[in-house]
Parts: structure tokens; sequence; C-alpha cells
């Protein structure tokens, strides 16, 4: 299985830090900004003609005499969407898809637990395979069965898929991408469009060693596993400018943050229960 | 010591820089495939700046390959090794002075020369050694070969000057040739007939002497000076150089016969003028020539050159000058044209501008306080306005021929400076006052003051000055042919080289085999390099790889 028997006991004392959200299809246990129907007392309200007597204080109406209706916070559930990326490039260190579909389970787990509705799906320039969304936790085994299937392979188009992925979900929710996010095009944009129609997302790169501190030190043509591109780099300092280059491409990422997006750059080297348990927390996805 | 016979193949040294190129171009990067090259991109831009510096990388193949061709160039260039192996090095000096052309040996003694040489450099075949001509200036006629075929060409393509031999500058450059700490000879063959030739000499010398006569009479001068109209003086200087009493005949002849004929008796070793005056009509030719002028005729005969075809047309331009005028209409054979202002200067043979600003320079011109303004810039022409005083006077020149000229004065005058191909005649310290300027055809003279400010035309020595210009800058009415000098006349032998030429070790026997050819050593190095480099890259890579790595 993806993840062992003891890391998913671990993963019970987790759940999801997410913002409150607007609309609501379905009775959850997240709070929402809506007041309605729930467990929890929030306030009184002065009685208006049209309301629904059925929340009228009548204890206070009788200390009172005038009528109060008690109001709740509304609970309803959350639709938690994994995107993990099966891009070639990510096969080609086995270890970093099979980092990405871990802590895709992870977050998949955690949300089905708090039954939320929780969808997964193995991008590359699109959508290739799809779990919709369900809720309960009978649904895990489903989930981690989808992602133990492994990546597909072809190139990477995240602004595409981003885009097609917003034209088919108009109920915000919170969306997590596993992926190295070596991509072309202009997906910062619509990850941007995204955050403003109140999707939370959060992002996770997920890098091999080999690709944060690369070893060159001879002229190399270097061969792009997807596309087949061959780039001619001199080795005169190449090492220091590629991670000077790395730096800024995360800095990018991370610049992101600043409108509500998490980023959570983490490395193949590190085990699965130290990101989740340490990185995840740290960033404020769990708690 | 290694020189290469065919230096011109150094070319093919060429071939190296292609073979670098080559591996520059086809140096192969190694490929490897990374997940993404979406950060690399960026740095590419960077990098292929960096490779368009195209570094070399080190390489064995690169090495073994530039070996290789180099040693093949080399031996292309047919190296030769002397000197290294205890062989001599042989300069065979062949003297080409005009004293070799006399026939007391037949054909003469520079035929003879060479026939000999010839004989020796074949008798040494196989031997390290270099021709070289002595005459006025020593000339290498064959760089050092053992080919005696080659030498023996070089000597045949060998003529005899006219000039004077200049033995001691020939034995350095032949001692040069040898080197020094080398086993080397030098062999002269000469008549000898030069004064000494003293000097050191580190390797042995061999004189080999032709011609021993002296039996010689020659015209060793000529010259020639207007009497008149058309008449001329001729000087001839004939010298006996034989060991006796001889009586010659100097015969003058012209197109028309001849002109005149002297019978003169000289005693061993002397030298007599002999004079001669010609009715000249218009210009005309002769040849002087000896009768019975002994082994050498080279000196039995000399041209001359007498008379003009016109009158020369001499232009005055000036606003007025009594003095110039008269001095100049004091000279008959000249026809004179006076103007005010400068017209068509290059229809007459010389000009003599007085005060009166020419335009541009005059190719034959006497200029009288002004110059043109070219060559006031040129010269630096400045005017100095005070009394003149002579600081220095050139009395050699043939402008100042018969002029004392010690009391000269002048109130105001101008200056040119002392450079340039100037010469100064009268220097007043800042500069030149009277000043004369020759450069091939070009020529003038620079008065620097105006005649009316000063005493020199009323001096003596002012229509003796006018003379002296108008014969320098004028046509020359007088040309002589080339004389020999009386020391190529005197053909007898006078060099004592054992007296004069110290060198050691003179008679020892010449080192046998001096020179190996290197060039078969060579290629077998170059065969040796290609195989390693085929057994060592191309056989382990079946013959795929040639010039990759």
């Amino acid at each position: 299985m993806i993840l062992s028997s003891e890391f998913l006991q671990k993963l019970e004392r987790l759940s999801l830090v997410l913002r409150r959200t607007r609309n609501r299809q379905l009775a959850g246990s997240r709070e929402s900004y809506r007041l309605g129907a729930g467990l929890e007392f929030h306030d009184f309200a002065p009685y208006q003609p049209g309301d629904d007597y059925r929340y009228v204080d009548w204890s206070l109406y009788a200390r009172l005499g005038q009528l109060f209706l008690k109001l709740f916070v509304e609970e309803h559930d959350t639709n938690i969407h994994l995107l993990v990326d099966g891009s070639r490039s990510m096969s080609f260190h086995p270890q970093k898809a099979e980092l990405a579909a871990q802590l895709a389970a992870a977050f998949g787990y955690i949300s089905l637990r708090q039954l939320d509705g929780v969808s997964a799906a193995y991008m590359t320039d699109r959508i290739t395979t799809e779990l919709p969304a369900r809720r309960g936790r009978p649904q895990i085994f489903r989930l981690l069965q989808f992602l133990e299937k492994g990546p597909e392979s072809g190139m990477t188009d995240m602004a595409r898929v981003l885009a097609r992925f917003a034209y088919y979900h108009k109920r915000p929710g919170l969306l997590v991408i596993c992926s190295d996010f070596f991509c072309d095009s202009d997906f910062p944009q619509l990850i941007r469009n995204l955050v403003a129609a109140r999707w939370q997302i959060v992002l996770v790169q997920v890098l091999s060693p080999e690709e944060a501190r690369p070893q060159l030190e001879q002229p190399l043509v270097l061969v792009d596993s997807e596309s087949g591109e061959r780039v001619l780099v001199d080795a005169e300092g190449l090492t220091e400018r590629y991670r000077d280059r790395l730096e800024r491409f995360q800095r990018q990422l991370a610049s992101m943050m600043a409108f509500g997006v998490h980023y959570i750059p983490v490395s193949t080297d590190d085990s699965v229960e130290d990101i989740v348990f340490r990185a995840f927390r740290e960033q404020g996805v769990v708690r | 010591m290694i020189e290469f016979a065919n230096t011109a193949a150094a070319g093919l040294f060429a071939a190296l820089i292609i073979i670098i190129i080559l591996h520059l171009l086809l140096q192969r990067r190694e490929e490897r495939v990374v997940s993404s090259t979406y950060l690399f991109r960026e740095l590419t831009a960077v990098s292929s700046q960096l490779n368009r510096r195209l570094r070399l990388r080190f390489s064995w193949l690169l090495l073994a390959q530039l070996l290789a061709a180099a040693f093949l160039v080399m031996a292309v260039m047919q190296p030769d090794a002397f000197g290294l192996f205890g062989g001599e090095r042989t300069v065979v000096v062949v003297d080409a002075s005009a004293s070799m052309q006399a026939e007391d040996v037949a054909p003469n003694r520079f035929g003879e020369a060479v026939s000999q040489a010839q004989d020796y450099v074949s008798e040494r075949a196989g031997q390290d050694t270099a021709v070289l001509a002595a005459a006025a200036e020593p000339t290498v006629v064959q760089g050092f070969t053992s080919d005696a075929q080659r030498l023996r060409t070089a000597l045949d393509g060998m003529a005899p000057s006219e000039e004077t031999v200049d033995m001691e500058a020939a034995l350095r450059v032949a001692q040069s040739m040898i080197g020094h700490g080398h086993a080397g000879r030098i062999v002269v063959f000469t008549d000898a007939s030069f004064e000494g030739a003293s000097m050191d000499l580190e390797s042995p010398l061999e004189v080999v002497t032709v011609g021993q006569s002296s039996d010689n009479v020659g015209i060793v001068g000529l010259d020639a000076v207007p009497a008149g109209r058309s008449q001329f003086d001729v000087m001839a200087r004939i010298g006996n150089f034989s060991g006796e009493s001889k009586t010659v005949g100097a015969v003058l002849d012209s197109a028309g016969g001849t002109a005149a004929d002297k019978s003169v008796t000289l005693e061993a070793g002397e030298i007599r003028e002999v004079f001669f005056q010609l009715e000249v009509d218009g210009r005309q030719e002769f040849v002087l020539s000896l009768e019975s002028g002994g082994d050498l005729r080279l000196d039995d005969q000399v041209s001359l050159t007498l008379g003009l075809e016109e009158r020369p047309r001499v232009l005055l331009v000036t606003p007025g000058n009594v003095f110039l005028e008269r001095a100049l209409l004091s000279y008959p054979d000249i026809r004179l044209f006076t103007r005010e202002s400068v017209s068509e200067p290059q229809a007459y043979d010389l000009v003599v501008f007085d005060r009166v600003q020419p335009s541009a320079e005059v190719e034959r011109a006497a200029y009288f306080n002004v110059l043109p303004p070219d060559l006031a810039d040129s010269f630096g022409l400045q005017s100095q306005n005070r009394s003149l005083t002579v600081s220095s006077m050139d009395r050699t020149h043939r402008l100042f021929r018969f002029l004392n000229l010690g009391d000269l004065r002048a109130s105001d005058y101008r200056t040119v400076e002392r450079a340039g191909g100037i010469e100064s005649l009268v220097d007043a310290g800042e500069g030149s006052v009277i000043a004369a300027y020759e450069d091939n055809d070009q020529r003038w003279v620079f008065v620097g003051f105006d005649l009316y400010d000063s005493n020199f035309p009323l001096s003596v020595d002012f229509p003796l000055f006018i003379g002296n210009v108008l014969e320098w800058l004028g046509p020359e009415a007088v040309e002589v042919g080339p004389v020999l000098s009386p020391e190529e006349s005197d053909i007898g032998p006078r060099w004592d080289y054992t007296a004069e030429i110290e060198a050691p070790g003179a008679g020892r026997p010449a080192i046998e085999a001096a020179r190996i050819s290197l060039w078969p050593y060579v290629l077998f190095m170059t065969v040796l390099l290609i195989g390693a480099e085929w057994f060592l890259f191309d056989r382990s890579s079946g013959g795929k790889r040639s010039l990759r790595q």
C-alpha cells in the first residue's frame, strides 16, 4: 500500500486547516461564514417577520417579552481536489512520483476522515485520469488504490490543466497540487485567478537531490526527459548558476504565499512522515 | 646544428592549425538526460556565449595527431644535422672584383677562379659547403649544402663586378656563417690584387690565387670643363701599373671619327694627366681608349658626353634687380628671360625668383629672399630683423667654388632650418641664410636676404656665385662614364694573407662525412606516432573514432 497502516494511524491525529468558504451544498464538519442550521450556537438576533420561527428562543421571550432568534454556525463539507503531476519529469526520478502520490494520499486520507469530499487526478498537459469526488472513510481505499497506480507519462502543461480545472469546478474548495512545477506555461497567473475565486491552494513542489544540487563538471548536452529538447551547457560555474536559477524559481513560487497560497518545497531525501508532520504543520496546512 | 633544405615546406605547419580547429569543432560533449531542461534554458544563453570562445581541452589523441603532423612536415623540410657529429663547414669565397676580369689567364681571372672553385666543391662532395661572392659588399650565393651539383650551379651563375673588393668584410661574413665554436674552413679564390685585409680568423684560411701578372695601363680618371661657347678642356688620368715603362696611345673617338689622340710614355707605377681640347657641336659623345692597355681591358675605355643640345633657358622673376640681370647676362651660354611674375616656369631649365613669391615649387630654382609656401612650411622659414652675423660657412660646396665671402653683410635676413636634406652654406646661428637642397632631380638654392640690403652684389664673389648657381642648377654639360679606381687597375698581387690573416689551424685536413640527413628518422617517427594513434584510439573503437575523443 502507498501509505503504511502505522502512518495512517498517525494521520488520524491531524486535521486540515482550511479557511471558511461561503458556499454550501452538503452539511459537513466545516464551519462556514453562513449562519443557519448548525449545532454550534453563535449569537442572538431580533426576530424579523419572515424568519423561521423554529429558531425563536421561547425561554428568552418568557423572560424579556421580546422575540429573538438563536443563530447557529452552519457546518458543511469542503471538496478537496488532489492534482498529482504525472509527467515524465516526475517519473524520471521514481522517488519523486512516489513521494508526490504519498503526499496526495496523506491529504486525501485526512480529508476523507473529516467527511470532506476528495477527488484526485493525474495531470500532464491535461488531466489524464481522475477519481471523482467522494466522501466518507470507506473511499480511502479507492483513493489509495488510484494514487498507487502510478503516474502517466507526458509533458507538463500546468496552465492548460488549471484552466480546464477552473472551468469544470465552479465551486471553490481546496486544491492540492503535487508537482515539480517545471513548466513553461504561465500557471502562476491561473493560480491567482483560482485564489480570487475563493480557492485555497496548496503547492507541494517535489524535487530530487539531483535537481536540487546537480553535479555538472564538464560541457554537456542536456536532454529533456519530457520533450527530448537538447540544451548545450558549459560547465564553467554552471552548478552555481543553476543553484541561483532554482532559488529564483522557488522564490517566484513562494511569492504566491502573499495572497494566501501555501507553497511547500520538499525533497525526496525527506520521509513522507517528516514532511507531513513537520513541513505541512509549519506551513499551517495541517494541525 | 640542424638546417632544413626545404624551408618553404614550413608553411605546411599551418596544417597543425587545421587539426586544432577540427578538434575544436568536433569536440564531443557528453549527453545527459535530465528530468527537465526548464531551469537550464536561461543558463544556456550565458553558456552559449562561453562556447563561442571554443576552449580546447587537452586530449592525448590531439597531442598524437599534432606530433605526427609536425614530424611529417619536418620530414618534408628535409632536416640535415651537421656539426653534431664532428663535421666541418667550408665557405668558398670567390673574388668578384673588377681586377678579376684581367685576361692574363684564360678566359680571365674570374673564370679561372670559378673553375677552380667548382673543382674544389666537386672534390669535397657530400660536405657542407657555402659560396660567397666578395666584391664591394659580400653576397651569399649559395647557403650551406652538401649537394655538389647545387654548388657548381651557383658558381656558374656568378658574374664579376666593376667594384673594388672588401675582402675583410667577406672573410667576416664567411666566419659568421661557419659560426663560432664550429669546425670550419674558409677557402678564398682571388687574384689578391687589393690592399691588406688584416684580421683574426677563428677558422683556417686557404687562399687559392689566380693570375700573377701586373701588366696593365688603365684610365683611372676623366673630367672635362667648358672652355668657351663650344670648347671643352678634357683631362684624362692614365696610370701604368706594370713593372716597366710603357708607351700607350690615348685616342678620343666620336661618331665622326677620331677627335684627338696622344701618345704617352709612362714610367712603372706612374699616373699622369693627359689633356685634350675639343670643339663640340651641340651635344656629342666621345670614347677615350687606350691602345696596348695590358691585361685588363675594363679600364682601357671610358665614355664621355660633352655639350648641350641648346643653351639653357633661364627665367628671372623680379620686380627689377640690376645686379642679378647684369650678373646673369654676363654668362653668354644661357638665354635669359626676365619677367615680373611667374609664367609657365616648366618651360625653363631654371628659374631665379627675386623677391617675387612663387606659388609652387620648381624643379630647378634659385630663391632670393623668398620660398614657395610648401618649402617655407617644410623648412621653417623665419625672418630675423637684425644685421646678419655669419657663424659658419661651407666653402667646400660646389656653389661656393672660387668664392671668399669673408665680409658678407645684410641688414635684415631670413633663415631656413638646417634639416631635411638642407645643406647650409652660410649659417647665422638661428638657421641657414644661404642653403642648397638636392633630392634626385630637384635642386634649389636659397639666399635669405634682399640683395639691395646687402653688400653681396657689390663684391667680386657675386658674379662667380651666380655662375656657380647656373652651373649647379643648369643641365649637365659634361657626363663621364664609369671609371675604374686605381686600386682595381693595379692588377698585381698585393695581399700578403700569410702575414695579415691570423688563422689558427691553417692547412688542417677537413673532417669527412660532415652532414647527416635526418628526414628518414623523422619520417620513421611519424609512422610510429600514427601507428600508436591507430592502436590506442582507432583500433579499440573499431575505427569509428577519428578526430573525436
